[in-house]
């Protein structure tokens, strides 16, 4: 699948508001998932889920433990749809 | 000068009171519970059961000395309440030795520090009492445990007591949790006038005449009425703001 940044970004903020009520002007690129938008340790694990089933192949839980920021999110994403797209060309 | 007496008194019990908890705990740690741990059987059970059986007599003991009055309501509810979540506001240093004495097979998530506390730590690990240092999940997963094996799993979701003369602001791991284990909870509403044991207080700062402690059992939520939202996460959400509106409701006239 291939998914521009920026549709990355509109899908995950779709994801935000969808499942933890965070209005969209909130998120920014450089909002903080769990300061700025109010996410806990188990909120991430259901959006982890959610962008599993957008990205179509599996997150490392420590690989989603880094991730603080949107930013860091959408890198996450984009960085597997990558290597995605080299194991299945 | 019979308020100076009574202040007095109350003054030298409270420091009695201090030190039963912890060297009684202590001592307790130190010499029964060893002995109980070579007897066969459940020694978690049999630990938390001594427990509370302290606790119910530490209860009487600070009435008896005169420290507080002490009222509860629909105390019978709590008995019966195996694998549910309880949870409660926190105004006072007591509101957990008042629970944990009313409530059978009671489990609850304790301060990491002190499972390396000299005095206390035995305890804690005899009693298998949940560490709140836990990674999430593993504490999700101790928790479900929990409450499958039909332990009431006691919480206060403030995570530290209420500041005073405010109203509680709940965080939200009882609420994931509730969701996650599609647990029902019992709530339990504490009050305490005039304040004491309040965040930040020396013991010895206690107040001007005898506190009253009313413990009210109120409502119990099933879990049918959180688990219908469409997401986990907004289920968690909505019981957060529901529960603060509902405590906001019942402590209004007690928070000046």
């Amino acid at each position: 699948m291939t998914l521009s940044r920026d549709e990355v970004l509109s899908k995950l903020t779709d994801y935000l508001e969808e499942l933890f009520e965070v209005s969209r002007d909130k998120v920014t690129l450089d909002a903080s998932l769990y300061e700025d938008l109010d996410l806990d340790s188990i909120d991430a694990v259901d959006l982890v889920v959610k962008l599993q089933g957008l990205i179509g192949c599996r997150i490392k839980p420590d690989e989603f433990k880094m991730v603080r920021t949107v930013r860091d999110a959408v890198d996450c994403v984009e960085r597997l749809l990558a290597t995605d797209a080299l194991v299945q060309p | 000068m019979r308020r100076r007496i009574d202040r007095l008194w109350r003054l030298g019990g409270t420091g009695i009171a201090f030190a039963f908890i912890f060297f009684g705990g202590g001592l307790l740690a130190a010499t029964l519970l060893p002995v109980l741990a070579v007897i066969p059987g459940n020694q978690r059970d049999r630990v938390q059961a001594i427990i509370r059986l302290n606790f119910r007599f530490y209860m009487s003991m600070l009435q008896w000395l005169g420290l507080l009055q002490l009222e509860i309501e629909g105390a019978e509810r709590l008995k019966s309440s195996g694998g549910r979540i309880i949870v409660a506001n926190h105004p006072s240093l007591l509101d957990v030795v008042m629970l944990m004495a009313l409530v059978p097979r009671a489990q609850c998530i304790v301060k990491h520090e002190l499972w390396n506390s000299f005095l206390l730590g035995g305890l804690m690990r005899r009693a298998g009492y949940i560490r709140n240092d836990l990674e999430p999940d593993a504490m999700v997963e101790a928790c479900r445990t929990a409450l499958d094996q039909g332990y009431s799993l006691i919480i206060f979701p403030e995570g530290t007591r209420t500041r005073p003369g405010s109203l509680p602001r709940f965080r939200r791991g009882f609420a994931n949790l509730a969701t996650l284990a599609g647990a029902s909870i019992q709530l339990v509403i504490i009050t305490c006038d005039p304040p004491t044991l309040v965040k930040g207080e020396s013991w010895w700062r206690i107040p001007e005449r005898k506190p009253l402690f009313r413990l009210v059992v109120d409502d119990c939520l099933d879990a049918n009425m959180y688990l219908g939202y469409s997401y986990r996460s907004i289920a968690a959400r909505k019981l957060v703001g529901y529960l603060e509106a509902h405590y906001a409701e019942k402590l209004r006239n007690t928070c000046k």
